[in-house]
């Protein structure tokens, strides 16, 4: 598959060119991220997290590459890897100045709201994923999860 | 009620983009000044960061299942078995060439030199051109009796290939790549060679 290959198949919300590109690329992100302080699993997490940004901004048929999508994913991988490698050293500078009452509540909050989320049923959960996450439109929505009416899928949704 | 429901479409619809331009603005002045508008805003972003994030959790879980292979030929363990194997193989090569091409010069010289002495033996290829140079039909008398002083000019030169100053050296020179071509030449070739070779230290 080339790149535009791939692309295509995103665009259509096809997960397999996610895997596709996935092992492609796997030694070179990871390797950028273990040569910089990485373990083995913080790289792996970071070329994950790319990916699902590369899926995102993709699968909406929105992003217009000037470069190879693994220069794209590449610099995506190292921006990634930068925010996480700060964010650890002002954890380890101000673990003691600053409390973190609000971001407990907050993840709390969180935490119930994925519980519900997995307690939907599954055509539920994918149409709303499909609109929040992917920014699929009404009509490939309901084409993905079988639907066929318009209507349906927004009071689905709603 | 009917006011949590009207919050609720208007942020829904606010959050999906479905508002003009002047519709959006009216919004978010509304935001500053309704916290309970400002509160169904925030459950709201909230839930959808939520589906974000578990959408995010459930494709990270789908490529956390597919298997990352390494091509077996880019492994560390494969391409440290190629090295060994490829240096075996050439040392063997090698080692069995240059044994067989050792074996058919050293043949020849002791046919070709029956009188030759022990430290001639020694330099093997640099003899060589020297026992050909004496079947050649230019070779004069004094070329022969100058033959003890070629050879120690050979030895310490090595087996140096460059053409000697002398008058023999013009005549050996040509002769120089013949035994070279015979450590690869197969059998057959090799005792026709030694076939004409043999009668010429006879010849001066």
């Amino acid at each position: 598959m080339n790149d535009s290959e791939v692309l295509n198949k995103i665009s259509i919300g096809d997960e397999s060119a996610l895997d596709y590109l996935y092992k492609k690329y796997y030694r070179m992100m990871t390797n950028m991220v273990i040569k910089n302080n990485g373990s083995e699993q913080e790289a792996k997490d970071v070329y994950q997290d790319a990916l699902v940004v590369f899926w995102q901004k993709a699968v909406s048929g929105n992003l217009v590459l000037t470069s190879k999508i693994s220069t794209y994913l590449y610099s995506i991988c190292q921006n990634l890897w930068r925010k996480e490698l700060e964010r650890k050293s002002r954890l380890v500078s101000d673990e003691k100045d600053t409390p973190h009452h609000s971001s407990h509540e907050q993840e709390e909050k969180a935490k119930i709201i994925h519980d519900i989320i997995n307690q939907m049923g599954d055509t539920c959960r994918k149409i709303l994923s499909y609109h929040y996450f992917d920014g699929l439109s009404m009509t490939d929505i309901a084409e993905k999860v079988g639907l066929c009416q318009y209507g349906y899928g927004k009071n689905q949704k709603v | 009620m009917s006011k949590s429901q009207s919050y609720e479409q208007l942020v829904g619809s606010y959050l999906d983009n479905e508002m003009s331009e002047k519709q959006r603005t009216d919004f978010e002045n509304q935001l500053q000044s309704n916290p309970e508008l400002k509160q169904e805003m925030q459950f709201q972003q909230e839930v959808i960061n939520g589906v974000k994030n578990f959408r995010r959790l459930e494709l990270k879980a789908r490529l956390d299942n597919v298997p990352v292979y390494t091509p077996v030929y880019q492994t560390i363990a494969f391409k440290a078995v190629a090295v060994v194997a490829i240096t075996a193989g050439i040392g063997f090569g090698s080692y069995y060439l240059l044994n067989r091409g050792n074996e058919s010069a050293m043949e020849k010289v002791e046919l070709t030199f029956n009188d030759s002495t022990q430290a001639e033996f020694e330099e093997v290829i640099p003899a060589l051109p020297q026992a050909n140079s004496t079947h050649d039909s230019s070779v004069t008398d004094d070329l022969v009796n100058s033959e003890a002083s070629t050879t120690a000019d050979i030895k310490t030169r090595k087996s140096s290939k460059k053409e000697k100053s002398t008058n023999a050296a013009s005549t050996v020179k040509p002769n120089v790549t013949t035994p070279q071509v015979d450590i690869f030449a197969d059998d057959e070739f090799e005792s026709e060679e030694i076939g004409e070779l043999k009668p010429s230290p006879t010849k001066p």
